[in-house]
């Protein structure tokens, strides 16, 4: 009996993760890059004033992250789904919905000073932090559509092309920002110019993008009858919209809370952890990532052999990374803290015992951004918004504030309790997510659906021998299940895909994957091959002899055949009506 | 896949035993090119022939044209009937 093997999945996941990580490393790396040019350039003030500013940068890119991570799912499940035009109505939708966003946030620069009061207060970094938030109000559509863009292009089958996006709008970012920061009187909004700067550059790379062939979402009118797919982005956005909300109301509080306790100088204590936050993310955000991008098709297609495998080495992949990180920041903490600025004294002394403590809550943050970021790609959006909220606000801020409470009375470090709050909220997220899911849905944390139609599921070598056992497999398992005639139409069908995938399908055909299902209707055939890009629709018959070709018996004997290039796959099903 | 062949002056006959798939097709062009040159007619004989792919049709259609449409299918299957129906190739073989 043939079986199915994680082949083409752990081939796909390998070529998302390249472009992935290096997205995120480039976006990353541009923000704590920035970081570091301000503390080193402008000093720990400025960098300061950044971290506060850097508040509305998060409000800004709340649409653009909702939309386009939420849209790229949604897309993704869509095309999975074999629904082209419902993506492309969802695409275009999204898109206008961040134009006009960030026209509104663009009017939003003229209340800068009044939004640097709410979130600093009225003291000597007020001035640098107003700065910062018009020049991020001002820059708010090429945010917008950049973040969005990114996502799209790497769910449409051209994951280099947003990598290229990422890197290109960094480098330009901190060429700009070393120019802006050191030779003009910018001062901090020099930071937010260069990041505006980079993302406009980098819009080059949309036109390879409109140019590819492999591109399968268009523009279309955005406002006509497209609410219901817009509906779908939105509530499948809204734990990224939730994370950046969750993050902002984090950053706020747990600043009131550090100053109040600690004083001024520890914000940048925490300013360090929370970057170093980032470097993690530089990795560890761009593997998990790629469960949005190759999760949403591949639960789309309702793979759900396909969703175990990719969960089980994404997460695999995520906590290698992460024993390697833990070992270095704990190695090298001195060095990590410098790098922000820190000078030696009791600033840095205080910076490596709560770094030292802080990277232990590492671990559950991995745990939470993963499973977060896989109930949102598998339409559980309530169980992902759960873990936002508590990760950020419920379980972490009483924690926070419970820890400096106790911290004062004990007369302890106050910016050791609330690197303490971390881990333990961390650590408290992932005990009620697992006990949620256990208890209330009595099921495994992945909770994946028993398809309800009978399957049949199958890889096979890209060989002829391999290739005739494909009837075979098929006609043994529709025996007793469907008509015999309709079982050797499929039967026939499934050999002939088979045998056109390992004839012209070239060298990257390294396996083959076959699923049958059974409904009450129809018999689907799905096969699915790494290849060079062949739609079987396109082809025509070109000769009127007595002649017979693989695709044209397919098209005989079958009612419909539907082809899609999806995660840079040949995705092609056939379906037989019973 | 086995073939049973008998060859009565100018007609022969071949009996198809088994799956004539990808793998098995050349086997038949093999028997074809194999026949003498006074044989003018075949018979292939389905009775035994469990499953046809497209790499068995277009054998069929060899043997078709070889023959100059001296070809006749006899004893197909329903199972296999129905993919010559579905291909057309029943309004082009002499099929019985």
């Amino acid at each position: 009996m043939l079986k199915r093997n994680e082949q083409l999945i752990k081939t796909k996941l390998l070529q998302y993760l390249f472009p992935s990580v290096m997205m995120t490393l480039a976006l990353q790396v541009g923000n704590i890059v920035d970081t570091m040019l301000v503390g080193n350039i402008l000093g720990t003030d400025a960098m300061s004033a950044v971290q506060i500013g850097g508040t509305i940068l998060l409000f800004i890119q709340m649409p653009g992250y909702m939309l386009g991570i939420g849209g790229s799912i949604a897309a993704g499940n869509l095309l999975g789904k074999r629904d082209r035009e419902g993506a492309s109505k969802l695409f275009s939708a999204t898109i206008a919905a961040t134009i006009i966003s960030g026209i509104v946030f663009m009017l939003m620069s003229l209340f800068s000073r009044q939004f640097a009061l709410l979130l600093a207060g009225s003291n000597s970094l007020t001035k640098d932090v107003a700065g910062v938030i018009r020049v991020t109000f001002i820059g708010a559509p090429v945010i917008g559509i950049a973040l969005q863009m990114m996502n799209y292009m790497a769910v449409d089958n051209n994951p280099s092309l947003a990598t290229w996006y990422v890197v290109l709008s960094n480098i330009v970012n901190l060429i700009a920002d070393y120019l802006l920061l050191k030779y003009t009187p910018l001062g901090t909004a020099g930071a937010v110019w260069s990041t505006i700067i980079g993302y406009t550059a980098a819009l080059v790379v949309l036109i390879p993008y409109i140019r590819s062939p492999k591109r399968m979402l268009s523009l279309v009118n955005p406002f006509g009858g497209t609410m219901g797919v817009f509906r779908l982005a939105v509530i499948t956005g809204v734990p990224s919209l939730l994370s950046i909300l969750c993050e902002m109301i984090r950053n706020w509080a747990m600043n009131i809370i550090i100053i109040r306790s600690a004083g001024e100088s520890a914000v940048a204590v925490y300013t360090v952890c929370l970057n170093l936050v980032m470097i993690c993310e530089l990795f560890l955000g761009g593997i998990i990532g790629t469960m949005g991008t190759i999760g949403g098709v591949v639960y789309g297609e309702k793979d759900y052999f396909g969703m175990r495998s990719l969960s089980k080495n994404i997460a695999a992949y995520s906590y290698i990374m992460l024993g390697v990180l833990m070992a270095l920041l704990l190695i090298f903490t001195r060095q990590a803290a410098a790098m922000f600025g820190i000078r030696d004294g009791e600033l840095m002394d205080m910076t490596i015992t709560a770094l030292r403590i802080f990277v232990f809550c590492l671990p559950f943050y991995v745990f939470s951004r993963f499973m977060s970021i896989y109930y949102q790609t598998t339409e559980k959006t309530g169980l992902s918004n759960l873990i936002t909220v508590l990760v950020y606000c419920v379980a972490l801020l009483p924690c926070a504030v419970i820890a400096v409470v106790i911290a004062k009375a004990m007369g302890w470090s106050c910016i050791n309790a609330v690197m303490a709050a971390f881990i333990i909220g961390q650590g408290l997220t992932a005990v009620i997510v697992i006990l949620i899911v256990r208890l209330r849905y009595r099921s495994d944390l992945l909770m994946l659906p028993e398809n309800d139609e009978e399957v049949l599921d199958f890889s096979v070598k890209p060989e002829i021998g391999e290739a005739v056992k494909v009837p075979r497999e098929i006609k043994q398992f529709c025996k007793g299940r469907i008509d015999a005639a309709k079982a050797n139409q499929i039967a026939v069908a499934a050999e002939e895909m088979t045998v056109n995938i390992i004839k012209h399908g070239g060298r990257d055909v390294q396996s083959i994957d076959i699923m049958l299902c059974i409904t009450d209707d129809t018999v689907m055939l799905r096969t699915r091959d790494a290849g060079i890009p062949f739609d079987p629709t396109d082809y025509t018959i070109d000769h009127e002899d007595f002649e017979i070709g693989g695709i044209e018996v397919i098209k005989s004997i079958t009612d419909r055949i539907i082809y899609m290039r999806m995660l840079d796959f040949n995705n092609t099903t056939i379906e037989i009506d019973k | 896949m086995t073939i049973e062949k008998t060859i009565n002056g100018t007609e022969a006959v071949f009996k198809l035993n088994g799956w004539l798939d990808t793998q098995t097709s050349p086997q038949l062009g093999r028997a074809l090119d194999e026949l003498d040159g006074d044989v003018t007619s075949l018979v292939l004989d389905l009775e035994t022939l469990e499953y046809i792919s497209s790499a068995g049709l277009r054998q069929v259609v060899a043997a078709h044209k070889k023959m100059n449409g001296e070809l006749t299918v006899i004893n197909v299957s329903a199972e296999i009937l129905d993919v010559f129906k579905m291909t057309g190739f029943d309004k082009k073989l002499n099929i019985k």
